[in-house]
């Protein structure tokens, strides 16, 4: 007994000193920061195939500028470095030629999308002064840039400037209260704004001569919504190759889910990284709030055709069903084995179904005696 | 939405309360009760945040109801050295999901396992199990753990005079708070029932389960399978 309350005091000081370091750590200002980058290697060339301030993992997927499909089979994180292999060439949805040119007003209902910052200090040092403003860093402003694009295209745009400080492990625990809180004013998708952290060579650009920033979309590997996501993700690329080709430079397929486990149709994306101006990010913003109008409610050719926007369509539910089955059942299967195991488990199984399904199995017997 | 979709996000949720209604069904809880619990978690998801200062507010499904059940779990306990457990427990988890927020890679995709969620059941679960065994310490944990680390980071904020804003349990059913409390039970259950196993059987054999507890030199005749492992 008296063992035990020693354990029980020696544990609650052990606490408070990590308590105590914590808040120090904390109140001192210090902070994660992604330090440095990677750069990721074709297997066997070593030619260069992206860099990125994300953390790269062996089986993380890479969907290049050129349609590429590459997957990251091993990595040197003491010298930021990785290698992939080319897996396949993606195949792209197809695009109408006349439809992307065309303006949209063709949904029924007000069209609605989210936006939202889980890192909302991310800012951009030329414009900013820093590469992190707490409170309201500049790619907040960026996120109202896209706002403003999505208006000239009939589309409302609602912006959660909520800051979900510190920059820390629990960032995205924070971020995800938000993203239910926008999910319950059922927009048609919602989306995460960040900035990347890597030599801005990787991102500038020039899209009918505005100076510009290349966007990224981020999908989360591990999660039910994945292919359906992946399905709008490839659609927005697909329509920027038409339009400004390079622009939508890549997907990168990473490890966690970056809240996209609560909904299809929640994507994060990348505009530009901190190295350059801002404005540049927020002419982004503009040029791509008309690409992911295309994308999520399509429009109509020059004939009259409709053409098909994401907004209606339900592919990748299948995988995602499966997904859950496959993980619901395992666990299951898992559980029944381990707390019963050979005849046990069949009479367990058994008297479930009796209890669960019994009024309704009573019933369904009943009424076949009555026949 | 397109109906595929709603199927997606239906099935989803069904799955989550599927798990959370079996967890609270082994709380000394009966069906009805979890059952109630689990609708009143998901109204109260809806229910608009209730603010406490600027930066400070709080969800009724994501944390008035379950911290309501931990308090009710707490009170019910059967005796003082639960109540004792329970309380270090959470304490001891809060403490460690908060040091853990500061000292693992600030992104996802950084943490090689699993999603902090899970990682936060397992710490809440798994101290709560090597407390005290008792699935009610487990869920008092895993609940706690979150919301006395949330609680650490609104008092550090207001500190420091940091903008971060504070939303306890603000995703409802689908927040973490909620994940924690209800994943430290399963990882409880499957450790328990691991550790049965691997002795060839309950230790328990010869008590009899009695409103939700298990007694000693009873008529073992209302024994209860489920509980086995409970104290």
């Amino acid at each position: 007994m008296k063992n035990k309350r020693k354990a029980y005091v020696l544990m609650m000081v052990a606490l408070l000193l990590l308590m105590g370091i914590t808040v120090y750590a904390d109140t001192s200002g210090f902070e994660h920061s992604r330090k440095g980058y990677y750069t990721v290697f074709e297997q066997g060339t070593d030619k260069e195939i992206f860099a990125t301030s994300w953390e790269v993992d062996v089986g993380d997927k890479y969907h290049s500028t050129d349609n590429k499909m590459y997957e990251v089979v091993e990595v040197d994180r003491d010298g930021k470095k990785a290698y992939a292999k080319f897996v396949e060439d993606v195949k792209m949805p197809e695009i109408d030629e006349i439809f992307v040119t065309e303006t949209i007003q063709t949904a029924r209902r007000e069209k609605h999308v989210a936006l939202y910052f889980s890192h909302n200090a991310e800012s951009y040092v030329p414009t900013d002064g820093t590469d992190s403003k707490p409170g309201r860093g500049g790619i907040v402003e960026v996120g109202e840039a896209f706002k403003k694009g999505f208006e000239k295209y009939g589309v409302k745009a609602t912006v959660d400037t909520t800051s979900h400080e510190p920059h820390d492990a629990n960032s995205y625990v924070r971020s995800r209260r938000t993203a239910i809180r926008l999910l319950q004013k059922g927009p048609d998708a919602i989306f995460d704004i960040h900035r990347d952290a890597i030599p801005k060579e990787h991102y500038i650009t020039t899209v009918n001569e505005t100076p510009a920033a290349k966007i990224r979309i981020i999908l989360g590997r591990r999660n039910q919504n994945l292919k359906a996501n992946e399905e709008l993700a490839r659609k927005v690329k697909a329509i920027s190759d038409k339009t400004y080709p390079g622009f939508v430079r890549d997907i990168f397929y990473a490890r966690g889910n970056y809240n996209q486990d609560l909904a299809p149709r929640v994507l994060l994306f990348e505009f530009g990284t901190h190295e350059h101006t801002r404005e540049r990010a927020e002419n982004s913003a503009v040029i791509f709030a008309e690409i992911v109008t295309k994308a999520l409610y399509g429009g109509t050719t020059a004939a009259g055709e409709r053409v098909q926007g994401e907004q209606q369509s339900s592919e990748g539910t299948g995988s995602g069903l499966t997904w859950l089955f496959v993980i619901a059942g395992l666990g299951g299967l898992a559980y029944l084995l381990l707390s019963t195991g050979g005849r046990e488990m069949f009479s367990k199984v058994r008297g479930f179904a009796k209890r669960e399904f019994g009024s309704f199995l009573a019933r369904r017997n009943k009424r076949d005696g009555e026949k | 939405m397109p109906v595929g979709f709603i199927i997606l996000v239906f099935v989803s949720v069904l799955i989550l309360l599927g798990v959370a209604h079996r967890v609270l069904d082994r709380l000394r809880l009966t069906d009805g009760g979890a059952l109630a619990v689990i609708a009143a978690m998901l109204v109260g998801t809806f229910i608009p945040d209730i603010g406490i200062t600027r930066n400070v507010a709080v969800n009724v499904g994501g944390a008035i109801i379950p911290v309501a059940l931990a308090v009710y779990l707490f009170i019910r306990a059967g005796t003082a050295k639960e109540r004792t457990r329970a309380v270090v427990a959470a304490l001891a988890a809060g403490a460690a999901v908060y040091a853990l927020s500061k000292v693992l890679p600030a992104g996802p995709e950084e943490n090689q396992f699993m999603n902090y969620y899970y990682l936060y059941a397992i710490i809440g679960g798994g101290i709560a199990y090597l407390l005290g065994r008792s699935r009610r310490s487990a869920f008092i944990a895993g609940i706690m753990a979150i919301v006395l680390s949330d609680l650490a980071q609104a008092v550090v904020n207001w500190y420091t005079g940091s903008p971060g804003r504070t939303v306890f349990g603000g995703a409802g059913a689908f927040d973490a708070t909620v994940i924690a409390g209800v994943f430290a039970v399963v990882l409880a259950e499957f450790v328990g029932e691991t550790r049965e196993k691997i002795q060839g059987g309950t230790e328990k054999k010869d008590m009899a389960f009695e409103r939700g507890e298990f007694v000693q030199g009873k008529d073992n005749k209302q024994r209860n399978g489920g509980d086995r492992n409970e104290e």
